[in-house]
This record gives structure tokens, C-alpha cells and sequence, in this order.
């Protein structure tokens, strides 16, 4: 698969993606904001800024960051411009480079939050995430492990993973 | 690998435990699995959270305590560093005070207070004696001298320095008047000075062939053997008590008759034989074997006034 063929699938995956965390008028393309626009400056910024990534491997995971920060931005700006015929423009303060006081807020909750689920997973699962943690790979947790078979790793993380989710209430924590 | 399995994967995308491999896998799935693809958008909430400066370490922590903490619930006994360790101390405790135990503790040093043997009366053999042979030759010189056996009776370590001392002029010693009161008084008193010390000398002596002598004030003589023998006792011209046996530790008491001068005492350890007397004037006191090993004792015993 060559890079357009990956893009071209990218943007199918971030248009529906888009589609399902934009609300109101920005996910119907009302106001603000449509799924395609987010994934055309998505796609954009990969051109523009990585010309060089054609594998998969490298352009997905680096689509959906775009794309996330994409759909955030939106949602701020659909925000400001509820409050732009209250507040004048000068009294608005510029916005920093880093995640604002509400962000870090959030991020230390979610941490916690994490914190307090892995607490109650099993032996068997807080022992393969602290491995992860550590920066071990799937093969190296399986040489720890002694575990027989790299598909029986597979598939007690991801049951981990999915008990983990459960105490968290089925998501990470981000605003859906 | 099929599409279940590659939706495995997903857990190792945020910790970053994916192999290049796996991540192809994983994103290449997600290119055609929008449900996929979503879960990953999902996992970039979880891999920001652990990008977090100190994140990691906060959550490795977390779990690295409560593991702790569960190990040490759940893990028996004898896989506890710390029983084993309890056990070892126990056992060294145990083996010190079975040594201490069995070592002797140093004796505390014990000064008795006792008697020592004075050596002059035992060690310093009455008069030089002859060889055996000589023995009948040598008897009848010293016996008609009377100074001579006055200083070989006096035992005691001043009659021995009073004899060094009179050493040069050996002659006049010999040729010197009866001793005047005063001399008889000290040989009495260098016999034994204080009297106790003849006792306790007396017990010491068991094995040496002899007697202890005594002259009490109402005349009576009283010989005690320290070693079995033939005595007999008798006053110049009576004999007091004949020629017999006497059991060693058994005392013989003789009634010395009044008026009598001397009394010459014999104490063998053959019946039949006899010797010169020695003189002596000590009102008590002991005679030990002139003729050693032969066991031949005779003495002529001069009576004090006291004791006549």
C-alpha cells in the first residue's frame, strides 16, 4: 500500500471518526467545523509537514493526533463564538502554547483515575502493564513472563485492557 | 494473524510495547476497521496520559507498592527472608550460651593461710653422719663429749646461725664448761619457740622414723612414735620401761621416779640393736632416726628442775 492509497483510507477513518466526537452544529456542518474539514486539514498537515512518511505504521498514529487536536480546536472555537458577542475581543486573553489550567486539571484527574483502577486489576494484569510502563515489549514481557505463546500475551492484555476500561466507565477519561 | 488478534494489539499502542512489526499489523488493520481505528483514537487519551512528565513513574509506583504489599500477604512463610533470618539469630544465641557454659570461668585465686614446715628441725639431719660403716667408729668420739651433742640438738635456725657463727673456733666450743641455764633455756626455746609449732611439726612428720617426747610437770613421760618401733626407757640404773614394741600414733606414758637426773630413751626399728644416747634438754620435743635409713634413736634426756 503506497502512501495515497493510505491517505485515502485515512481520510475515509477520520471523516467518520470526526463525525462521531463533533456535536451539534460542527458534526452536522451547520456551523463551525464539518468531519470533512477536519480531515482535510488533517491530510493537509501531513503533506505540508511529512512528506516523507509513506508507511502505515507511521501516518495512522500520526493522523489521529492531528485529528484529535483538530476536533479539540474545534470544539474551543464553537465555544468562543457563543461567547463572541458578549466579551470583547480585547478582554479575551491570548492563548498560551501549553494545555490551560482546566487541561492540567483534567490530565491530573485522569491520572488519578488510572492510578486508582490499575490498583484494583489483577496480579496478572498490573504485573504485564507495569512491564509495559517500564517500556518493555510484547516479546520481552513474554520472556518475563515465561508465557508459552506471544497470542496468549495478546489476549491477556487485552482482556486486561478491557477490565481496566470497565473501571474507568469505558473510556479514558476524555470528554466524548 | 487475524483481525481479532490484531485488535489484541491495541493495549500495547499507548505504553509504546508494540514492535515494528506489530505496529504494522496493528495500522494497517486500523486503515480498514473503523471501529479500530476509533479504539486507537481512544488509546491517544491513555498514551498523553503517560507522556506526562512523572507519569510513569507515578503509575509504576502505585503498582510497585500494592505488589509489594500483596506479595507479602500471600507469600507463605518459608519464602520470607525474614523467619529464616529469626531462625539463624535463634540458633547463634543458643550455640553462645551452650559455649559460654561449657568454658570455665578463671577461678578466682585462693590464698589459704598455712603452717609451712619449718626445714630445720626435718631437713638438717641431726649430727653429720658417718657412712654406715663408720657408724660404730664415730659414736664412741662424740659420745663422751657433752658440748658436742648440745650443738647438734639445737635444730632450730637460730642454733644453726648461733653455730655458724661459733664455726671458727670450733675447738673451744668443744672444750667449753657444761651450758649455763640460759643456753639450756634458749635450746629449750629454739626447740620449738613457741610450742604449737611442735605439734603441727609433729603431725607433719608420720612417715619419718621418731618420736615426740614430752616431760610433763607431774613426771610423767609421755613418748608418742611416729613410726612403729622398739622402745624402751630407762633411768641410768632402773629401766623404766622395757625394751618393746610401740605402735606408731599409740602414746607411751612412763612415771619418771623423783630425784632423777636423766632418762635414757632407746627407739629402734630392729629389736636388738643398740646406740650412743645423744643428749638433749628440751623438756619436749622430736627425735627423728640418727642413723638414717637404719632407725636407730637413743637419747639421754636431762631433767630440768621443773620436771624432776
Amino acid at each position: 500500500m503506497d502512501r495515497n492509497e493510505i491517505l485515502e483510507h485515512l481520510r475515509a477513518r477520520i471523516v467518520r471518526f470526526a463525525a462521531s466526537r463533533l456535536v451539534g452544529g460542527a458534526a452536522d456542518g451547520s456551523a463551525g467545523d464539518t468531519p470533512e474539514d477536519i480531515a482535510q486539514e488533517v491530510l493537509l498537515v501531513l503533506h505540508e509537514k511529512y512528506p516523507a512518511l509513506d508507511r502505515a505504521e507511521d501516518l495512522v498514529p500520526l493522523a489521529i493526533e492531528i485529528a484529535r487536536f483538530k476536533i479539540l480546536s474545534a470544539r474551543r472555537k464553537t465555544v468562543r463564538r457563543g461567547e463572541h458577542t458578549q466579551v470583547s475581543v480585547d478582554d479575551l486573553p491570548l492563548a498560551g502554547g501549553g494545555p490551560d489550567p482546566l487541561e492540567q486539571a483534567a490530565r491530573r484527574e485522569r491520572l488519578e483515575r488510572l492510578e486508582s483502577a490499575l490498583k484494583e486489576l489483577g496480579d496478572r494484569c498490573r504485573e504485564i502493564f507495569s512491564l509495559k510502563l517500564q517500556g518493555l515489549s510484547f516479546v520481552d514481557i513474554q520472556k518475563q513472563l515465561k508465557v508459552g505463546s506471544l497470542n496468549t500475551l495478546y489476549s491477556w492484555d487485552f482482556r486486561c485492557r478491557k477490565q481496566l476500561l470497565e473501571k474507568l466507565g469505558g473510556s479514558w477519561g476524555e470528554k466524548q | 494473524m487475524n483481525p481479532e488478534d490484531v485488535r489484541k494489539l491495541i493495549g500495547g499502542y499507548a505504553t509504546g510495547s508494540l514492535s515494528e512489526a506489530e505496529r504494522k499489523l496493528l495500522f494497517d488493520a486500523a486503515l480498514d476497521d473503523q471501529e479500530l481505528f476509533d479504539e486507537l483514537a481512544g488509546e491517544q487519551v491513555l498514551k498523553e496520559i503517560l507522556e506526562e512528565p512523572g507519569a510513569r513513574q507515578r503509575l509504576l509506583s502505585a503498582l510497585g507498592t500494592l505488589g509489594a504489599e500483596r506479595k507479602s500477604v500471600q507469600a507463605p512463610w518459608w519464602s520470607r527472608p525474614w523467619p529464616w533470618m529469626g531462625a539463624a539469630v535463634t540458633v547463634a544465641v543458643a550455640i553462645i550460651i551452650v559455649v559460654a557454659q561449657r568454658t570455665p570461668l578463671p577461678q578466682p585465686t585462693q590464698e589459704i593461710a598455712q603452717v609451712l614446715k619449718s626445714a630445720e628441725p626435718v631437713a638438717v639431719p641431726p649430727p653429720p653422719s658417718p657412712p654406715p660403716a663408720a657408724t660404730p667408729k664415730a659414736v664412741p668420739k662424740v659420745a663422751p663429749v657433752p658440748p658436742v651433742p648440745q650443738a647438734a640438738e639445737k635444730t632450730s635456725v637460730d642454733a644453726i646461725a648461733e653455730a655458724r657463727a661459733d664455726k671458727a673456733e670450733p675447738q673451744a666450743l668443744a672444750q667449753a664448761p657444761p651450758p649455763p641455764p640460759a643456753p639450756r633455756a634458749l635450746g629449750a626455746a629454739a626447740g620449738f619457740a613457741a610450742g604449737g609449732r611442735a605439734e603441727a611439726l609433729s603431725a607433719n612428720i608420720v612417715s619419718v622414723f621418731g618420736f615426740n617426747y614430752t616431760v610433763r610437770a607431774d613426771g610423767m613421760l609421755e613418748i608418742v612414735p611416729s613410726s612403729p618401733g622398739f622402745l624402751s626407757v630407762a633411768d641410768g640404773d632402773s629401766v623404766l620401761r622395757p625394751n618393746g614394741p610401740a605402735p606408731e600414733g599409740t602414746p607411751v606414758r612412763v612415771q619418771i621416779p623423783a630425784g632423777t637426773m636423766s632418762v635414757t630413751i632407746g627407739f629402734y626399728a630392729v629389736q636388738g640393736i643398740t646406740g650412743a644416747p645423744v643428749r638433749r634438754d628440751e623438756a619436749s620435743g622430736t627425735v627423728t632416726d640418727q642413723d638414717p635409713p637404719n632407725g636407730r634413736i637413743a637419747i639421754q634426756l636431762f631433767l630440768t628442775p621443773g620436771t624432776q
